[in-house]
């Protein structure tokens, strides 16, 4: 019966159904016959262009290249809150919740792009290691692109558009196979300076009329990296069809030039347009978020939950927030909520384990760290083990808290945060060298924490090692400039080098 | 350059503060480019027509003369000033005062400007045993190697040893050190010290222009006084270390007191003795807990600033009267004196914060906040004003401003009482009816809530127990216990990782022992999946880890996935005693890029 029903209609059956390989199978079948059946060639192309799409939408990993020779920020020292590599300070925070590797506090959800953006004279090699050594390191540019486009090569056998021999005025003369074609260019060949080729040609077809065009012409403009051309067509493709999709884009251009407050009032007017998107806010939270404003991004978050009451991100950003305020009962219900919703994985038990210990919720707060070990991968363990440390020194339990550390610097050799309270362990066991050991390992590991920098310096101070306690402590300071006990150290230090006896 | 922002700058200060602060600005020009420190700087009547003109010796071997707001005169200079003074030679009205500029071991006193006398410090007596091996080697008794041996044993047995001595001792070479003697031959040998400070002591009254004489600091810790003229010494003490400082009151007949402080961070006194022409180290000692590096005296107090940013006072026969800490170190002080109905004199103190502070005694008048930081500050008249103060900031800038004549510097209002942070209620959190729930269910089921924690806590300790020997029996602890069971417990960390973009990565391992004994041949391996990498030196031997020494040993690993896949490698530490290896660490390699 199936040999019955005509190959292009089961093509068309199976392209709605995302099975895309079969898909792909029978149009190249059909091809093979009639290389020139447009319907069936559109078909392909929109399978093959569906199954690699990213979601534009969504930030994206920096490569090294982007970090290191990011000559698109407009001032070089700005002033705070305008930048996202010098978003505002806050103190408070700085003690009470973890950094991550550019110094901006932990949000609650990972996400890339967010974290990674490179602080003002950022050396190669801190460039190569990435957000946490070891574990990610942001891939080059073209490998990210290259990659994505190869993969869907090694399936196919022979070419299928072979692009350089496309010729682009035939194909803007049909705007149906040319939007086609221009997608499948964008995603599939990762060939932006083509893709613009075609798309030129078509916008003139067009008039310059067709916000789609534009707005493709952008995205090209942004894949060859030049930010202003991309701004322009985004906004002039903004003035011929307001589109949700075209604000992000050009939210995106404005986040590589670097200047989120411009991104911010972007996304402010597209809220206007577009009432009741929650991608609108939550991109708005998102950037509130880069630039460590986090009233503003806890207020957004909320105001998505509102309209999209099962956001994950959102709910677990506010959780975040609630149980790095004081508030771990509430952050508890939040993480209850992301279980209901059916996320099961090791960070949400973690998390749950920690909100249940520390508004003493006792007996559900262990079990909840076994089903985070029972569920952890490589990359996580080391955290639940970390924190099952916290828990040890939390009850007083030192010998399980320095069995819980040295397990976790063992399954993840970077774990920074573990080595620093290895050496506060080693500390109380009066083994000094150990202890500064220790820290020097989590110092050489994570610069930018302050505590084994501080807990290093002490620990020269008191062992009389004057220079040495100065120059920590004094790093201490660069990287968490309001840290009190580092200032009043530094001032004792300053007391006992200039004094005479 | 020149602004005449006095008033407007007054003005908007009212608007401001709401009442004017006792200085008003006169002049600053911030391209002066002056290196100088407040000794190098004086305000001085120098034409005799009542209009004082400032006075800059700088540092790049320039004197310049600041007439108004304009450079009246410029004269080079034979040395690196170190200090400035003005001094009148005779008592007739009307008469001309001579500058004294010191650099090195002269003092060079200029008369309307133009070099009229050169001073020489007396020459430092040598020591007899320097002097006579000098005199042996000059005259070939002794050898030049004899000569240096006895020279560096002169040294070490702790004599003084001359500039001659200290040059020929530092010479590397035979022939380096014959050549010096020869061309020691013939010369005199004399020991030059050099000036460190100097100030001037007013004769027998008390005007601007009375007849004064030069108070001279040398490095030998001797203070001399010169006679009016300043062509020879009058008068001198020796100090037990190098003055730096010098404050000077009273007069030369009738009774006079040098505070000195000194290298050795204590500040001594020398009056006149019985005799005239004598002076006595009085037994007054203060010792500063650290580096004095201003002074100043009013009345019967010291005022000094020291390193550690704080400004002490003390009185005359050494008690301390009161400590202040700064909030910056303090870069010069100045006393104002100002004659009104009755003469009051202020403390002038400017801060590394760029602030210039005024003091009436331990109270603070005024704070002003300048553009830069004030390295050299001078008051006195300037022009016809009688209340003016030069500062030179640290960028070179020169600023000139007066006294306000309303200003009022009696002690300001204090405030006294709790500080105002203390009615601020602090940010407590509140508890949200969530947390009193909990609470309410902490308290009703107590005893389930205790038994099901201590039940999961054994199974936690277990689980954690288990794990942690898993994990030193396989010595990826980084620290391993007891390698090849000797009980001595080994300290082997292992920290690895990885550079390059691929196909080829270098893997960097950095290897450290912990413990106090030396370890010795030690194989260290790369354990991979072979369908993924290739290395063609996959073990290497560690001949000898001395403890405590960190060595790095780099791997080379290619890549030769076919789509560049990465995949995770263990670098393994072995011991040949045992199977345990000493340490282990496993690392995430991160995806290839593609061969071309």
């Amino acid at each position: 019966m199936r040999d019955e029903v005509d190959a292009s209609w089961l093509a068309l059956s199976r392209l709605r159904r995302r099975r895309f390989k079969q898909c792909i199978e029978g149009c190249s079948r059909i091809l093979n016959e009639s290389p020139y059946d447009q319907l069936v060639w559109t078909m392909k192309a929109r399978a093959l262009t569906t199954e690699v799409y990213v979601d534009e939408t969504e930030l994206e990993e920096e490569g090294v290249a982007e970090i290191l020779l990011d000559d698109n920020a407009i001032a070089s020292m700005p002033r705070p809150g305008t930048s996202l590599s010098n978003p505002k300070s806050s103190s408070s925070d700085h003690a009470l919740r973890p950094v991550s590797s550019s110094g901006r506090p932990m949000t609650g959800f990972s996400r890339p792009g967010s974290s990674s953006r490179p602080m003002s004279g950022m050396s190669v090699d801190q460039a190569f290691k990435g957000n946490r050594p070891g574990t990610s390191r942001p891939m080059t540019t073209l490998g990210r692109e290259v990659r994505l486009g190869t993969a869907s090569m090694v399936n196919q056998s022979g070419v299928f558009i072979d692009v350089e021999k496309l010729n682009m005025r035939k194909y803007a003369a049909r705007p149906a196979l040319a939007m086609v074609l221009v997608e499948y260019l964008l995603h599939v060949e990762v060939n932006p300076r083509k893709a613009l080729e075609l798309c030129s040609e078509a916008t003139q077809k067009e008039g310059f009329k067709s916000w789609f065009w534009k707005r493709k012409l952008g995205q090209c403009y942004y894949k060859l990296g030049l930010y202003r051309d991309a701004e322009k067509q985004l906004r002039s493709s903004l003035k011929d069809g307001e589109m949700l999709l075209t604000y992000f884009d050009l939210c995106k251009v404005y986040l590589k030039l670097d200047i989120p407050n411009t991104a911010l009032d972007l996304l402010k007017k597209a809220g206007e347009s577009f009432r009741e998107e929650s991608r609108v806010i939550i991109g708005i939270a998102r950037i509130y978020d880069m630039l460590n404003d986090l009233e503003n991004s806890s207020k957004a978050y909320k105001m998505v939950l509102e309209y999209d009451a099962g956001n994950i991100e959102a709910m677990a950003c506010l959780a975040a927030n609630h149980f790095y305020e004081d508030g771990p009962e509430v952050a508890l219900r939040y993480y209850r909520r992301l279980l209901q919703m059916g996320v099961n994985n090791t960070e949400l038990w973690n998390n749950l384990g920690l909100s249940c210990f520390h508004s003493s919720q006792f007996d559900m707060a262990l079990s909840c760290f076994e089903r985070a070990l029972a569920l952890a991968a490589d990359d996580n363990e080391g955290d639940v083990w970390y924190n099952i440390g916290l828990v040890g020194v939390g009850i007083g339990d030192l010998a399980l808290a320095y069995q819980a550390f040295k397990i976790a610097v063992s399954v993840d050799g970077n774990h920074a945060e573990s080595y620093c309270n290895l050496g506060v362990l080693d500390l109380r066991k009066n083994d000094f060298d150990s202890a500064a050991a220790m820290f020097a390992t989590a110092k050489s590991l994570a610069p930018f924490l302050f505590e084994p920098l501080y807990n290093l310096a002490l620990l020269m101070f008191k062992r009389g090692n004057l220079e040495e306690a100065y120059d920590n402590v004094k790093e201490a300071l660069v990287v968490f400039p309001e840290h009190r006990e580092s200032l009043e150290l530094k001032k004792e230090l300053m007391g006992s080098l200039v004094g005479l006896r | 350059m020149a602004t005449e922002g006095g008033k407007d700058e007054g003005e908007v200060r009212k608007q401001k503060f709401g009442k004017v602060g006792p200085w008003l600005h006169a002049w600053h020009d911030p391209v002066a480019s002056i290196k100088a420190h407040s000794s190098c700087l004086r305000l001085v009547d120098l034409n005799g027509d009542r209009s004082n003109i400032l006075l800059v010796a700088d540092d790049n071997k320039k004197m310049r003369v600041y007439k108004g707001t304009s450079v009246v005169a410029e004269h080079q200079l034979l040395d690196h000033p170190v200090s400035m003074c003005v001094f009148y030679t005779s008592g007739s009205t009307n008469s001309m005062p001579a500058v004294g500029i010191a650099g090195g071991s002269y003092v060079f006193i200029y008369r309307h400007l133009r070099p009229y006398f050169k001073f020489s410090l007396p020459c430092v007596d040598i020591d007899p045993q320097d002097e006579s091996i000098w005199q042996e080697m000059t005259s070939e008794g002794v050898t030049c190697e004899a000569g240096y041996e006895m020279l560096s044993q002169a040294r070490d047995g702790g004599a003084k040893l001359s500039s001659w001595s200290l040059d020929f001792l530092s010479l590397e070479r035979e022939e380096q050190r014959q050549a010096y003697v020869q061309a020691k031959k013939g010369v005199e040998h004399k020991q030059h010290t050099v000036v460190t400070c100097m100030e001037t002591m007013k004769k027998d009254h008390d005007a601007e222009d009375a007849v004064s004489s030069l108070v001279i600091g040398t490095e030998n810790n001797q203070v001399l006084i010169l006679d009016p003229s300043g062509s020879k010494v009058v008068c001198q003490a020796m100090l037990p270390s190098v003055p730096t400082i010098m404050a000077i009151t009273g007069l030369y007949d009738v009774e006079w007191r040098i505070v000195v402080a000194c290298r050795d961070g204590k500040i001594y006194t020398i009056k006149n003795g019985e005799s005239r022409g004598k002076a006595v180290v009085t037994g007054t000692v203060i010792e500063l807990e650290t580096q004095p590096n201003a002074l100043a005296r009013i009345e019967k107090y010291i005022y000094v600033t020291t390193m550690d940013g704080s400004l002490s006072c003390y009185h005359i026969k050494g008690r301390k009267v009161f400590s202040l800490t700064l909030p910056a170190p303090a870069t010069c002080l100045g006393v104002a004196k100002i004659s009104r109905s009755r003469t009051l004199e202020a403390l002038i103190v400017s801060l590394g914060n760029g602030e210039v502070r005024l003091y009436n005694g331990k109270h603070m008048i005024h704070s002003l906040q300048m553009d830069d930081v004030v390295v050299a500050m001078r008051w006195g008249q300037f022009g016809r004003e009688q209340n003016s103060c030069a500062f030179i900031g640290r960028s070179g800038s020169l600023t000139l401003k007066m006294m306000s004549r309303h200003a009022n510097l009696e002690k300001g209002d204090a405030i006294s009482g709790p500080p105002a942070e203390q009615d601020i209620p602090l940010k407590v959190p509140k508890k949200t009816k969530l947390f009193v729930e909990q609470s309410e269910r902490e308290v009703l089921n107590a005893t389930h809530m205790h038994r099901v924690f201590q039940r999961d806590l054994c199974k936690l300790r277990l689980t954690t127990a288990r794990s942690y020997v898993k994990v030193i029996t396989s010595g990826e602890a980084g620290v391993s216990m007891g390698g090849g069971g000797r009980g001595g417990i080994t300290n082997v960390r292992l920290n690895a990782s990885v550079v390059g973009l691929g196909p080829i990565f270098n893997l960097k391992v950095e290897v450290t022992n912990g413990g106090v004994a030396s370890l010795r041949d030690l194989p260290l391996s790369v354990v991979y999946n072979t369908s993924v990498y290739r290395s063609d030196r996959p073990a290497v031997n560690i001949p000898l880890l001395l403890s405590n020494v960190t060595i790095t040993v780099v791997l080379k690993l290619k890549n030769v996935h076919p789509e560049g896949a990465g995949e995770n490698v263990r670098v393994v530490l072995g011991n040949k005693k045992s199977s345990v290896p000493l340490a282990a660490a496993l690392i995430t390699m991160p995806m290839s890029e593609l061969e071309e």
